[in-house]
């Protein structure tokens, strides 16, 4: 199938080169076609089988990828406290937005309340003198019940999460008790 | 005529003081939206969602932030938000409306219609949405579930995932309130 001049002409001409390994290749391309032609039809279907079902494994594990985030591995992007993180939202919502919207937050705020609704375990931290003011409400993550039954209201404590954005409070998710100061 | 003006602009004032008393506020709102298809269920669960009511003209508002809800998988939260709703854009999704017929006097459970316009996805529907209200508890609570369809809101669906994704998705909500002071 190869021309009979092709020991000649390496090394002389790149194009004609380029031509002849194209050829090596489409040759081998054939090979390999009439190799899964030639089998016979058992050896045909499992390997069919086979890509399939690594595929589709491939595929569930893509789909299936937990969104369980563990906040402790990741860096944090944001100090600030509760008072400061309100404030910003009253005087600029979009500056305020753009610099803690889903960024990892590590907030320092006083208890306010603690809350268990559904099924949850929520942090209120307060955010200003006033109650119109609103809150930043923590949602805290399964694993820190235990942690959370130990603050009360008054306690001043540090909590990292991820900053959703503001209703009238700010709204953390994910979040993790870093560290808690009684009777400060 | 001024005087009568005045008047009313000062009885007004007033009067607008004294609902603030008869509030209630909901701020841990719980908003759920299921999708069932044969290929796949999808449920998102955001347990933020704040709701007033003010009980002197029967006004219910609500709203969420879209990029606070829960997903089980991080690639559905991740087409939620980036693809569907593009939550950058249209950060959070509102209802105003009215409840119908409501008497706040009445202890334990009643069934009433909400009406009012839901915007999501930067698209106002209006929406007609059952209710129970129970009181019973010395709470006002909230819950209901309504139906609504993909398309009305704009929201493309790549045509590979057309099979994924149930074209109407099923709501479900429940909101305990309390006292509102301001």
């Amino acid at each position: 199938m190869l021309p009979k001049v092709l020991p000649l002409t390496i090394g002389n001409n790149i194009f004609y080169n380029a031509f002849v390994l194209t050829l090596v290749q489409y040759n081998r391309l054939l090979l390999a076609i009439n190799f899964i032609l030639n089998m016979n039809r058992i050896t045909k279907r499992i390997i069919i089988v086979l890509t399939i079902l690594i595929l589709g494994v491939i595929f569930y594990w893509y789909l299936s990828y937990d969104s369980h985030i563990n906040i402790l591995d990741k860096k944090t992007e944001v100090h600030t406290n509760a008072e400061n993180l309100m404030s910003s939202f009253i005087l600029n919502k979009e500056q305020a937005n753009s610099d803690y919207k889903e960024k990892i937050v590590e907030i320092k705020g006083i208890v306010t309340k603690v809350s268990y609704l559904n099924k949850k375990c929520t942090v209120f931290l307060e955010a200003g003198k006033n109650k119109e003011e609103g809150y930043i409400i923590c949602d805290m993550q399964t694993n820190q019940l235990h942690n959370v039954q130990q603050i009360k209201n008054g306690d001043s404590v540090l909590i990292k999460g991820i900053f959703k954005g503001f209703l009238m409070d700010g709204i953390m998710l994910n979040c993790v008790l870093l560290n808690t100061y009684i009777d400060e | 005529m001024n005087k009568l003006i005045k008047f009313l602009f000062v009885f007004s004032f007033f009067t607008g003081i004294g609902q603030n008393s008869e509030q209630i506020i909901a701020r841990q709102g719980q908003v759920s939206f299921f999708s069932y298809t044969s290929v796949e269920n999808i449920k998102a669960e955001n347990n933020q969602a704040l709701s007033i009511i003010d009980f002197s003209n029967n006004k219910i508002a609500a709203s969420m932030l879209m990029n606070a809800f829960i997903f089980e998988k991080a690639l559905m939260k991740e087409h939620f938000n980036e693809s569907y709703i593009e939550s950058d854009i249209h950060p959070k999704a509102t209802f105003e409306g009215e409840i119908i017929d409501f008497d706040a006097s009445i202890n334990g459970i009643q069934t009433k219609m909400v009406q009012g316009i839901f915007t999501l996805h930067g698209i106002s529907k209006e929406l007609e949405i059952k209710t129970d209200i129970d009181s019973s508890s010395g709470k006002f609570v909230l819950t209901g579930t309504f139906e609504t369809f993909v398309k009305d809101y704009d929201i493309k669906v790549p045509p590979l995932l057309a099979g994924n994704i149930a074209k109407t998705i099923s709501v479900t909500f429940r909101f305990e309130y309390e006292p509102y002071e301001k």
